[in-house]
């Protein structure tokens, strides 16, 4: 087994040293943490390093999501040619995985963020690779990172630094990205992965690779055993190499466990469902429930923004029992389907949208009117209830 | 704050199952008691959702102490059914004997591998028991039934978008797949009825009981199929070490493990049956198959897979080849000629070079879709399976050699190639499979027939090292060896 992996290792190093010309990197640019500047963090140097204790509420997420935090921690204004860098490493401590940083740079005459990388959760802090970016060229003019998430999670930068590409570097990448964490998230279901995505050499990849040369390298060596030997050789060194992987996932998961005790363990099931990203929309779903008359009503759901599914679909299982209807944005479609008694829910709805309470007409430009009545607000939706005669 | 009563609910369904298998195959031993106990899962949901079912089509109300008390009638009845087991004279220990006599490596490597797997199953409970109603199809097409059912606490019927909207009293609901089939709805239903309300954790606990029962039954398969208790908990361990169930138990509200514990079952007992000769293995696959067709629409081709899996353990060689030509050929006629067939109360079928329509299956068109690469690169270069697929292609291969003289290993053989061909035949030449890079579909589709694939490993390995016809030391007592005289056996 162990043959294996040096075997796989060696001629990983050697692709990486043919491919980028050095074994190991030159010397590393280095940016300290306390050079850092704050933006919308609470933050003090501390030997070199920048200690986060907390972080601005993100005003830009969108509302019917949990309020989350986000801060930028900018270089300053610099000139650096970055062709010679390849990748960054982050040198930080992050207490939970649920804060996420992402390298981000700007290039001249731009004022937006010209590029930007996620940062994975990684003991002793992520190497990312941002030389595959189009915008990680010629000069940029400035280099920092973004903290999103919770708001009091405490984050601390010692430094952030930028490596020429090398062998020994092409490793140390590898290396992150194979050991990194990503907490659950909404593709989980369908797919599970822990590292490179798009790029670099998937983990299991390496292992079959590894594992098929160490299987080669046993073969070779027992030419003259038994022939129950040279098939349970094999056997068994498949099963290491895949005793190593469920090693790997087994600490992800812990990391995972941590996570979801620390967060769930002491709440009930209310608070629990407090703390997800959705909280809002069920917040609004039970206000809605208690604002009708009828727990079973019919409910029309129609939105601003029929490309946001998460928040139509989820809406409406919240809603039940009631009887929801997603009619995505044909508003004109209620006033021939709805009657006196039932209700609709307004997502996201447009600035043009019109009601009007002394006539109790609600109006959509170019798509029709009806007679409601309003009977709830909040910043991403409205709760009309339908009334009669249709104007 | 764990939700005792959902437990209860999950556990009663449970050992009434245990108690029914007990009565089907009553031995003792740790194989069968693993059999017994993980097989007793499936049966015993298996026949609750049936109990619930059938008070919704007899329009009676939704009462837990109804279906409490006949699952209980049922596991005493069975109970006092169930003959006395005794150890046949001579028999091997089992897995006590085996570990007093095996080498102290070996049965503290047995332990760490136990306590690895128990590890696992605390660690995914875990998740599964914190973390409130996640994963995205969840909620939108799994759970608004169960919810509202149980909400209501009446039988409210879904309907389609149209439906809705021509019926003016508003009385059905509507969702976006308000056809799919109603198994996982009434599990979940089940394990609240206790509550009598949405619980957004509780609805979860059987995803935990069901990977739990399903390294009982793999452990179980493994034993009966002549491995050692420690080469099974190596099966066991490889089962739920695979991140992609991991995932699919800790973010509970898929039909997908369902689907592939029932594939899985149904796959164990056609093996079983094979290696043993015992129709009653076959019998209870043929269940399990069927249970496969209520929880998933490809669970109805996955049944169809299996029973022609069932069929071949009852005939030799030579007649499986005849059958598999006469199949072929009759297939090569039907879309040369093209067939179109409406079978009342069942529905169209319809085969023919452009297409297929099945009932409850679907209509799909012939098309090629260049999905080959993004399949392969799902299954081989993702952190999903671990080295599943590389280790399947080669025991695959493996027996290959053995179809012709060993019925366990062919049949376990048969069963990944038709299940391989049925999930590719999907992907790559049907209409559905063009949707396949936008929906994310590949890990899901590919779990039954992982399932399946752990299930048939222990299948080819044993009949590989010639354990096939033969009794391991520590091997499952209750069933025959083949070569034991007056055994039974299923070829002829």
């Amino acid at each position: 087994m162990f043959a294996g992996i040096v075997v796989a290792l060696s001629l990983f190093l050697l692709i990486a040293w043919s491919n980028s010309g050095r074994l190991f990197p030159g010397e590393a640019l280095r940016i300290e943490g306390a050079d850092l500047i704050p933006v919308g963090a609470t933050a003090r140097p501390a030997d070199g390093s920048l200690q986060i204790s907390s972080i601005v509420v993100n005003s830009n997420r969108p509302v019917y999501l949990r309020e989350e935090g986000s801060a930028f921690l900018r270089s300053g204004p610099l000139y650096l040619e970055v062709a010679p860098y390849r990748f960054v490493h982050c040198d930080c401590e992050r207490r939970s995985p649920m804060t996420r940083m992402s390298l981000v740079w700007q290039q001249a005459g731009t004022g937006e963020p010209s590029g930007l990388i996620e940062m994975p959760f990684v003991p002793g802090g992520a190497f990312v690779d941002p030389a595959g970016e189009a915008t990680w060229a010629e000069a940029v003019f400035e280099i920092g990172l973004l903290v999103e998430g919770p708001t009091d999670e405490p984050v601390t930068v010692h430094a952030i630094e930028l490596y020429p590409d090398s062998a020994w570097s092409r490793l140390r990448w590898q290396g992150s990205q194979w050991l990194s964490f990503r907490p659950w998230s909404h593709t989980s279901i369908n797919s599970v992965d822990m590292g490179a995505g798009e790029r670099g050499m998937p983990l299991a990849v390496f292992a079959v690779t590894s594992c098929l040369l160490a299987i080669a390298v046993f073969l070779l060596l027992s030419v003259n055993g038994s022939r129950r030997n040279r098939v349970a050789g094999p056997v068994v060194i498949v099963l290491l190499f895949w005793l190593v992987l469920d090693l790997r996932w087994t600490g992800v998961q812990l990391i995972q466990a941590r996570v979801t005790t620390e967060r769930h363990a002491s709440l009930d099931v209310a608070g629990r469902v407090d703390l997800q990203d959705y909280a809002p929309i069920v917040r609004f779903a039970d206000q809605v429930k208690a604002a009708m008359e009828d727990e079973r009503s019919v409910l029309f759901i129609v939105t601003g923004n029929p490309g946001n599914r998460f928040l139509m679909e989820r809406l409406a299982f919240e809603l039940l029992p009631a009887n929801p209807f997603n009619l995505k944005n044909r508003f004109w479609l209620l006033r021939r389907h709805s009657g006196d008694g039932n209700y609709v829910v307004l997502l996201e709805p447009p600035d043009h949208l019109a009601f009007d309470a002394d006539r109790s007409m609600l109006q959509w430009p170019g798509r029709g009117r009806v007679c409601a009545q309003l009977v709830l607000e909040v910043e991403f939706a409205q709760l009309y209830r339908i009334c009669s005669p249709q104007p | 704050m764990i939700e005792s009563t959902t437990i209860l609910a999950i556990g009663l369904s449970w050992t009434c199952g245990f108690m029914l298998m007990r009565a089907a195959f009553p031995d003792r031993g740790d194989c069968s008691i693993a059999l017994q106990l993980g097989f007793g899962f499936f049966a015993g949901m298996a026949l609750t959702v049936t109990l619930i079912a059938g008070l919704r089509v007899f329009g009676l109300g939704m009462s837990w102490p109804l279906i409490a008390a006949l699952l209980i009638l049922f596991a005493v009845v069975a109970w006092v059914i169930s003959p006395s087991a005794t150890a046949a004279p001579g028999s091997s220990p089992g897995l006590l004997g085996w570990l007093r006599q095996a080498p102290s490596w070996q049965t503290m490597l047995f332990s760490v591998l136990l306590a690895w797997v128990l590890a696992r199953l605390l660690l995914i409970g875990l998740e599964a028991g914190l973390r409130p109603l996640f994963p995205w199809d969840a909620w939108m097409h799994w759970s608004p039934k169960a919810r509202l059912w149980i909400e209501t606490g009446q039988w409210l019927e879904f309907g389609s978008r149209a439906a809705w909207l021509g019926d003016p009293a508003r009385e059905t609901y509507t969702i976006r797949n308000w056809s799919y089939p109603e198994f996982v709805p009434y599990v979940q239903l089940w394990s609240l009825m206790p509550l009598g309300a949405w619980h957004e954790v509780a609805f979860g606990y059987a995803w935990v009981a069901l990977y739990a029962a399903m390294a009982l039954m793999v452990y179980g398969v493994s034993r009966g199929l002549g491995l050692t208790p420690l080469a099974a908990i190596v099966v066991a361990w490889i089962l739920v070490s695979i991140p992609f169930l991991h995932v699919h138990v800790a973010l509970p509200g898929y039909a997908d493990l369902w689907l592939g514990g029932y594939v899985g079952a149904s796959a164990g007992g056609i093996l079983l049956a094979s290696r043993s000769g015992d129709r009653r293995w076959l019998a209870l696959a043929g269940l399990m198959a069927l249970v496969c067709a209520w929880i998933k629409v490809p669970g109805l081709a996955w049944m169809l897979v299996l029973a022609v899996c069932a069929v071949s353990t009852l005939l030799d060689s030579r007649r499986l080849l005849l059958l598999a030509a006469a199949g072929l050929g009759l297939l090569i006629f039907v879309f040369a000629i093209g067939v179109d067939i409406t079978v009342p109360g069942l529905g169209r079928i319809a085969a023919s070079r452009s297409g297929i329509q099945l009932p409850m299956i679907g209509a799909y068109e012939w098309t090629y879709n260049p999905v080959l690469d993004s399949v392969w690169a799902h299954l081989t270069m993702s952190d999903n399976w671990h080295l599943l697929w590389p280790v399947v292609a080669g025991a695959w291969l493996a027996a290959i050699p053995m179809l012709g003289e060993r019925s366990t290993a062919r049949t376990a053989w048969l069963l990944l190639t038709l299940g391989a061909s049925f999930l590719l035949l999907a992907l790559l030449f049907t209409s559905r499979g063009a949707e396949l890079e936008v929906t994310q579909v590949t890990h899901r589709a590919f779990i039954p027939l992982a399932v399946l694939a752990v299930i048939c490993l222990p299948a080819i390995w044993n009949a590989r090292k010639g354990g096939e016809g033969r009794a391991e030391f520590g091997s499952c007592e209750p069933i025959p060896s083949p070569t034991e005289p007056g055994a039974p056996r299923l070829e002829t």
